[in-house]
């Protein structure tokens, strides 16, 4: 028997240590460098300088300097020791999505669009600097792109305090949400679930997996991710649909899901695809269901103002063109423009690792 | 059509290519001339060494455990001419992700 896709998976001795290194090194910049650029900011406002003054001579600072040239390379870094691993692996995966595009039974499905048309920032922009954007080769048979996404998912959450040091490809946020999706109705038990902005499909299984019994779909703008999905799904024996479309325009039937989640999607899209996608979302649940959404918790007026340096940062510098939008967005407001009902709609921080992450969502009426 | 700087390739490349390419030169963080790529520089000879030091750990403990052979034959040890030629490999390769770096 052919060996199991998960375990295709493996970095080597070497690879490993790389990840490794690269891991502690971004720990170190994300973890005590920050704390010490924070000290540095407080001793700035005490010696007078004001909120402002304070912010830009944080910023000329050498440390913050040291902190960003660091930060920058611990990216390069990342990308590079985990692309020695994919540019070693892909063609082993190319080789099962070819087996998998050629066989007639399958257990769920994989609709692409070549037609699609793929916003921005998605269409053109490197995410968090990823070689090859998310849509690197998506008309040619090549995952460079999921597995890459794929492999550094952990390790760049981890270093965030937010990982839960899962082997890469462990369905792990989904619980995070599914727990929410809980409180907020006991004994949920949907027939039919969506994840939007699905990616390489690593926590849709999850929720597969959580409801054995409901219709499982997914939908992303990024070709290569689904094929992935597909790919990670039939080999885990799961039934998903996965389709290749826009999730402010899924074409799905109005009131088809009881349940609709997403992982990290928002802060990905702009502002004028955020409240599109949330009206789609409403069109398509059930009277009853439930939005979920879970992103990172850097909204602007809860962070402190070197938090906030650093954060504007990382978008200049780190590939996260819409991270102070969506920051800056007030989603309760956005999901009521939406359709929802006002006392539907929720907006909160959970624990997570060592910090916390933001969810949102909303209840659609019943009836 | 080579693919516009900045923009995502479209067409088939390892990650390695997209890494080397022009457009992801490191902008200028440090005030010293040349300081950001010398930060690059020793914190990939970090990552290295870091690598090594995990290697030199698997087989220090496995040559233990087996009772393969001893820290004294470590010492006294000397590649043949193939070994040797191997390490040249590798040593001309840092060499160029190094100069890349400091270019
Ligand atoms: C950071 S990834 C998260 C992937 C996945 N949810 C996970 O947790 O691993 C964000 C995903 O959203 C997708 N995306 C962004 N905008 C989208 C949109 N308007 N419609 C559908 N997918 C979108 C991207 O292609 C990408 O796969």
């Amino acid at each position: 028997m052919a060996q199991r896709l998960e375990s295709l998976y493996r970095p080597t001795h070497d690879e490993a240590a790389r990840h490794g290194f690269v891991g502690a090194l971004k720990r170190h910049v994300n973890g005590p460098m920050e704390h010490t650029l924070s000290a540095h900011y407080d001793a700035l406002l005490a010696s007078g300088g004001g909120v402002e003054q304070s912010g830009v001579r944080l910023q000329d600072e050498r440390l913050f300097r040291l902190w960003a040239s660091v930060l920058y390379t611990s990216q390069d870094l990342m990308w590079e020791s985990l692309g020695e691993t994919v540019d070693r692996l892909n063609p082993l995966y190319v080789e099962r999505w070819r087996d998998l595009a050629g066989r007639r039974e399958k257990l769920g499905s994989l609709q692409l669009d070549p037609s699609l048309t793929i916003p921005e920032p998605i269409a053109s922009c490197e995410m968090h600097r990823q070689p090859g954007g998310y849509c690197h080769a998506a008309d040619q048979d090549n995952l460079t792109a999921p597995l890459a996404y794929f492999s550094a998912a952990d390790l760049y959450l981890s270093a965030k305090g937010f990982g839960l040091g899962q082997a890469a490809g462990t369905p792990a946020m989904c619980h995070l949400i599914l727990a929410a999706a809980r409180r907020k109705r006991p004994g949920l038990a949907p027939t039919c679930v969506l994840d939007m902005g699905c990616g390489p499909g690593t926590e849709t299984i999850g929720y597969r997996m959580a409801f054995p019994n409901a219709e499982m779909h997914g939908v992303d703008l990024a070709a290569p991710f689904l094929k992935f999905a597909h790919l990670w799904a039939e080999h885990q024996g799961q039934a998903i649909h996965y389709r290749h479309a826009n999730a402010a325009d899924t074409r799905y039937p109005a009131g088809k899901f009881d349940l609709i989640v997403s992982h990290i999607l928002f802060h990905e899209t702009s502002g004028e695809m955020l409240p599109q996608i949330l009206r789609e979302a409403h069109r398509l649940l059930a009277p009853g269901g439930v939005l979920l959404n879970a992103d990172v918790p850097y909204q602007t007026l809860t962070q402190s103002v070197p938090k906030r340096i650093t954060n504007a940062w990382q978008v200049d510098h780190n590939g996260e063109p819409f991270w102070i939008g969506f920051a800056d967005t007030d989603v309760r407001q956005a999901l009521i423009e939406a359709g929802f009902e006002p006392e539907e709609v929720f907006a909160e921080y959970v624990p997570l690792g060592s910090g916390r992450y933001f969810i949102f969502g909303a209840a659609k009426k019943d009836g | 059509m080579a693919d516009a700087p900045g923009k995502v390739a479209k067409t088939s490349r390892t990650v390695r290519d997209l890494m080397l390419s022009h457009d992801r030169t490191k902008p200028v963080f440090l005030q010293e001339p040349g300081m950001d790529k010398a930060v690059s520089a020793i914190l990939r000879l970090a990552m290295e060494v870091s690598v090594l030091r995990d290697r030199l750990a698997t087989h220090e403990l496995l040559a233990d455990r087996s009772g393969a052979y001893t820290r004294e034959e470590v010492e006294s040890f000397l590649p043949d001419r193939d070994e040797d030629a191997r390490r040249r490999a590798w040593r001309d390769d840092l060499v160029e992700r190094l100069m890349h770096d400091l270019k």
